[in-house]
């Protein structure tokens, strides 16, 4: 049989989120055919991850390590991961679809003529090891389920959020093998120069967990901070709707919609906004949606888990008040 | 009397004032177009002709104009006619993003124009492909409805061999056949000044892109462009802002009654069981009372796909009647809901139309220019039909427009042949014949469809029209409305096929820029809330307005009105039926709105 | 220098879709179609590079497929923007491929076009995959710079600085020429067409090109070498039915938090 490959990616030494859930997603489709999870770790220095994949589940582990491998080099990365596949023929490569996944997915399917399934927000194996995935089109209007042709490294990348990593169990004895890929470093390739932090919004929308967004009913760039407490309060991110952006309040970055980011996060809470179709393509499919409008009227209320109709500049402080009191108290 | 000169003083500051960056407005924010100079520092482009709108009428002129031209060619290279080629260089203009994509109609279409200009439609893909099957004439009441015999309807409500469809996919197809017959068709352009060379129209400029909300010039602005031309035609449908312009400027309604109007809302319904295609059905009464002139449609275009509307005559006199919410109503009467029940709505949109009729036709010609189409207000309301009147107009204009490029002469003293070619044409004689139709609904539903049926079947009644109030002149308090006890029931929305205004309007696709300069202004936003709100007890712009454009926001002291110009539907609602007047003798409306360089809306199968 | 923009014509973004009854793609027609957004940040900024240096071509190249209707008007779209060029790939073998057989039909046109920036959309909006840039350079043995909002062009030493966005940041990366680049919103504002613009467009040649000009088997291309195919297109199901939170703002607040906690477990 042959195995799974789940590529785990790392930024500054630091396991991403999603690299766990695909790992996760990885042994809950293995477990299904007997197969073997293989975990993938590139960069420099960073041995010291291997311990926290096979607490996640991954059955062995190929460790790929030089200082050019500090930062993302698609050329590198894809010969290393390229390298892999050749050596331990998977059924499938998988990994998060975050900046670096996509990326990195799209080269190396093309370098291994392989089909590519990208974003999927869910995945299944069929006995001979084809894909078949499903993918959300048309900024989330429409869902596709695809499927590969041939059963023989298949990549695919997969939404953060929607799948859920294992959880970590202590174990021992996991492989880690150093694989050693000679890097042709005289072919043109790109170079990191710098990573910069994004001026605002620390935490990546995409990436976030929660999320508070503002729209037009936050009236202009100053009230944001009410939404800035109460993610400070929940560690979230501040997201906006186009309105908000256009009007100049926040920059592209944070904008959720057709036209910006879309994202699946576990909770969504917008605030002011009325949810234009263009908005509700960014964010329909995080599980849980939270709505404060004075319209009662407003789209956004079809959507929503919970709706609450008022005046968000009275509800969003007690929400913050009530947030830092349940954590207080958690505390305790 | 000292008091409406101290306010009349103040709104002619503030106007002035709010005017910035519209430049060459006048201070009510009509446009005094621009004096022609020979060399424009910004782009230029020569034609000979320019049609302004791309809807029916211009559509249609401009592909007769083509074949005109074709002829003329041909029988001067066989030397069956003396005299030289002609080439002109043709070009039509349109605001929305495609041909079409601002159309909107019910649509029953009566192809007899379209048989004239093009005899072999049926080949070239007409997009029109479901016949009218059966028509009813519904009277509704709140649970049940009374199907009023055929026998009883005036001839103009027999609908012959007819057609049900789309407008936007009739406008689409034609402005392919214009596009490749040789015209110039531009679109996301949109007309914004009127040239003038003293009293001659030589053209139009169109509006600068890229654009701040202050005026100021973002990376991406590209300047209008100053498009010449010999001849331009105005077909930019009701109440367009330049056909307006030309209108108010050469005075061309004196002696005619003041042009009424009637707003329509429509959805487009998908359902999933095959639906009843070829079926129209007409209702009046419910859900309006008999104080509003107006009913509701349903058509069966196709397999899947029902086209639902409602349109209220624009006279109406209580200031909180909203006609979307009107459709909700009527969309859960049995009578339509056993055709659009577990359906999703697909695609919504508003439109004026106007319905003066022939007392309210303007003078057609300028210098220079002509008036076709709902421009003109060649609409037959007993008939409920405009389209074939469009195109016919427009094909009459590409007449004179092709004998005028012949003699080379463009004055109105030339173009006036026009007029009397729609004079003697089915236009004018269908439009006679209904001419005191929507008038007699003044008195009241019905007396008004006794008295119009009778008139508009017998062609009898005076000639001359009784006087005619303007739209904006009817709203009343909300103590005083007549027919609010009728209409004021709220309408209940679902998630399923009933829809409130804002997830309607989602559905109209419309688009502007949040950061444009908003074309749609408010000249003196005190009077909003110390006249018009204690006056009428409620702001009636928040309620009339389709595209929930105004909103009212705030309390007490600070209460304004906030304008959310990206939602406009293009439908002119609000400049016709604002009921204050800054300048009672003028007609001028304290909202003011002029048709944006960018964005509107995109309509899909309407 | 030699710039080209590959361009996809999409669906308009705010279309209301139908799947057909056999459920492998979107009914088309009554579709209004558009250049894709991305891809007019690439024709902007590759328009933006031509009149800084002063000199250089700009060609546009598109696919015909099942998926644009009239690639000409989005090919006519760009010349009126400005490009110099415009290159059509159009074959029946084109028909119904993934993002692997779109490149590499493209890379193959690409390789005949000589060049010293390629750019391409981010990601076509129809499709949302992404791919396609980064596989044609793959397929060319280039290197690429994904997801990019702002681009700094060195014609004389040739080479580029790019700010890439990442999660919680921007990577500045650096390439040599030829490279390719894929454009995020905010790189610039494309410009509008002038009339004047589209009149030229209008008389402009397109170039085409077939299968069998490209040097390519048309049995590694469209759905015979697509590497993954659409099994069927669906709606999202629906959500389940929200509720109102009822009550004054304190009450709403506190009831919210306690759902989310207890209810949801999300705080």
């Amino acid at each position: 049989m042959n195995p799974i490959l789940v590529f785990c990616e790392q930024r500054d030494g630091h396991l991403k989120k999603a690299g766990l859930e695909a790992l996760g997603e990885g042994c809950r489709l293995a477990g299904k055919g007997g197969r073997e999870v293989i975990a993938v770790l590139i960069g420099s220095s960073v041995d010291s991850l291997a311990a926290d994949l096979a607490a996640h589940g991954a059955s062995r582990i190929l460790l790929m390590e030089d200082e050019v491998l500090d930062h993302y080099s698609p050329e590198l990365y894809t010969s290393g991961l390229a390298e892999a596949a050749t050596r331990v023929r998977p059924v499938a490569v998988l990994m998060g679809a975050t900046a670096m996944g996509k990326d990195l997915a799209a080269k190396l399917a093309a370098r291994l003529e392989s089909a590519l399934l990208q974003d999927c927000v869910a995945l299944e194996i069929e006995p001979n090891g084809t894909l078949v995935g499903t993918r959300l089109l048309y900024g989330g209007k429409l869902r596709a389920i695809v499927r590969a042709t041939h059963p023989i490294s298949q990549v695919a990348t997969l939404r953060p959020n929607v799948f859920s990593p294992l959880e970590p169990r202590a174990v021992s004895g996991v492989p880690v093998e150093r694989l050693s890929v000679r890097l042709d470093r005289t072919r043109p390739m790109t170079r990191v120069r710098e990573v910069r932090g994004a001026a605002e919004d620390k935490r990546e929308l995409t990436e976030a967990p929660i999320i508070v967004a503002g729209g037009r009913g936050l009236r202009g760039p100053e009230h944001f901070k009410l939404l800035e407490e109460l993610a400070k309060a929940l560690g979230a991110a501040v997201g906006a709707s186009r309105a908000a952006v256009d009007a100049g309040w926040k920059p592209h970055a944070s904008q959720v919609g057709l036209t910006g980011k879309t994202v699946s996060p576990q909770l969504y809470i917008a605030c002011g906004i009325s949810g234009a179709i263009q908005h509700q393509a960014g964010m329909s499919s995080a599980r849980v949606i939270v709505a404060i409008n004075n319209n009662p009227n407003a789209p956004i209320f079809n959507l929503a888990t919970y709706g609450i109709v008022g005046d968000l500049f009275e509800v969003v402080p007690l929400l913050t008040e009530e947030v830092k009191r349940l954590k207080q108290e958690d505390r305790k | 009397m000292r008091r409406r000169c101290w306010t009349t003083s103040v709104i002619r500051l503030v106007g002035v004032a709010f005017w910035y960056p519209q430049w060459g407005a006048d201070k009510w924010g009509r446009r005094v177009g621009k004096e022609f100079v020979g060399e424009d520092p910004r782009q230029t482009l020569e034609v000979d002709v320019l049609f302004v709108g791309g809807g029916p009428a211009n559509l249609a002129g401009a592909l007769r104009l083509t074949q005109l031209v074709a002829r003329h060619n041909e029988q001067v290279s066989t030397g069956e006619r003396p005299g030289r080629m002609l080439e002109p260089r043709i070009a039509l203009i349109e605001k929305g993003r495609d041909v079409g994509a601002h159309a909107l109609s019910g649509a029953i279409f009566d192809p007899v124009a379209l048989e004239e200009l093009l005899p072999d439609y049926q080949d070239r893909g007409f997009p029109f492909v479901q016949p009218l099957i059966r028509h009813d004439f519904r009277y509704l009441t709140t649970e049940s409805s009374i199907r009023i015999p055929d026998c009883l309807l005036p001839w103009a409500r027999r609908h012959g061999r007819c057609y049900l469809g789309s407008l936007q996919k009739l406008n689409l197809w034609l402005g392919e056949q214009v596009e490749a017959a040789g015209v110039s068709v531009f679109t996301e352009t949109c007309g914004v000044d009127i040239l003038y060379d003293g009293a001659r129209v030589c053209g139009v400029h169109t509006g600068d892109k890229g654009l701040e909300a202050g005026g100021g010039k973002k990376p991406n602005f590209e300047p209008g462009t100053a498009i010449h031309a010999k001849l331009t035609v105005f077909g930019e449908g009701p109440y367009g802002t330049l056909s307006e312009d030309l209108i108010h400027r050469f005075n061309l309604r004196d002696g005619c009654s003041p042009q009424s109007y009637a707003l329509g809302v429509k959805e487009l319904i998908r359902v999933g069981r095959t639906g009843a295609p070829g079926v129209a059905i007409h209702t009046i009464g419910y859900p309006l009372g008999p104080r509003v002139f107006g009913g509701g449609f349903c058509y069966g275009l196709d397999d899947h796909h029902f086209a639902v509307g409602m349109v209220c005559g624009l006279d109406w006199d209580d200031p909180q009647l909203d006609v979307q919410a009107q459709l909700q109503r009527l969309k859960k009467h049995p009578d339509i809901q056993r055709f659009i029940k577990g359906g999703t709505v697909v695609a919504y949109g508003a439109k004026t139309l106007p319905e003066g009729g022939y007392f309210a036709v303007p003078r057609l010609v300028v210098d220079g220019a002509m008036l076709v189409g709902d421009s003109a207000g060649f609409v037959n309301v007993p008939a409920g039909k405009g389209i074939h009147y469009a195109m016919k107009s427009g094909m009459l204009a590409a007449e004179t427009i092709y004998e005028a490029l012949v003699e080379e002469d463009t004055s109105a003293a030339r173009l006036a042949v026009y007029e009397t070619r729609v004079a003697d044409s089915y236009i004018m004689r269908d439009l006679y014949r209904g001419r005191h139709f929507r008038q007699a609904f003044a008195y009241g539903r019905l007396p008004g469809l006794l008295l119009g049926e009778l008139t508009a079947w017998t062609g009898w009644g005076p000639r001359k029209p009784r006087r005619a109030r303007c739209d904006f002149q009817t709203l009343r308090s909300l103590g005083e409305a007549r027919s609010k006890r009728w209409t004021r029931e709220p309408a209940q929305y679902d998630a399923g096929v009933m829809v409130d205004k804002l997830t309607d309007l989602s559905y109209s696709g419309t688009q502007h820029r949040e950061d444009q300069p908003s074309h749609i202004r408010i000249l003196d936003p005190v009077r909003c809330v110390n006249h018009c709100i204690p006056r009428f007890g409620d702001a009636p712009c928040i309620h009339f307005c389709p595209a929930n454009v105004y909103e009212l926001i705030g309390e007490g002291q600070s209460r304004r009105i906030q304008i959310n110009f990206a939602n406009c539907l293009h439908c002119k609602t609000c400049v016709i039926k604002d009921p204050i007047d800054v300048l009672a003798t003028d007609h001028i409306q304290n909202i003011s709105w002029r048709a944006p360089a960018e964005g509107g809306p995109r309509y899909q199968g309407l | 220098m030699k710039l080209i923009v590959c361009v996809k014509q999409v669906p308009a973004t705010e279309s209301m879709l139908a799947v057909r009854p056999d459920g492998t793609d979107i009914e088309r027609s009554g579709l209004t179609f558009i250049v894709n957004p991305y891809d007019e940040f690439a024709v902007e900024e590759a328009l933006r590079i031509r009149e800084r240096i002063g000199t250089g071509e700009v060609t546009v190249v598109t696919l015909r497929s099942h998926a644009a209707q009239k690639p000409e008007a989005a090919l006519r779209t760009c010349l009126a923007m400005g490009a110099d060029r415009a290159v059509l790939l159009s074959d029946p073998a084109f028909e119904d491929g993934d993002s692997f057989t779109t490149a590499l039909a493209l890379a193959a046109a690409l390789r005949r076009l000589s060049f010293d920036l390629l750019l391409f959309g981010k990601q076509a909006v129809d499709d949302d995959e992404g791919a396609v840039g980064v596989q044609v350079a793959e397929l060319l043995g280039i290197p690429h710079v994904a997801v990019v909002n702002r681009l700094e062009v060195d014609a004389k030493a040739r080479n580029l600085v790019a700010h890439r966005q990442i999660e919680g940041g921007i990577e500045v990366v650096e390439a040599p020429l030829p490279v390719l680049v894929t454009c995020q919103k905010g790189l610039n504002e494309p410009r509008y067409p002038s009339l004047p613009g589209i009149m030229k467009a209008k008389q402009k040649p397109l170039e085409v090109l077939a299968c069998h000009t490209l040097g390519l088997a048309p049995d590694t291309l469209g759905a015979a070498g697509a590497k993954l195919r659409v099994v069927r297109l669906e709606l999202p199901p629906p959500r389940p039915p929200g509720r109102l939170i009822p009550g004054d703002a304190e009450t709403q607040a506190k009831e919210l938090v306690r759902l989310l906690h207890e209810k949801e477990k999300l705080i």
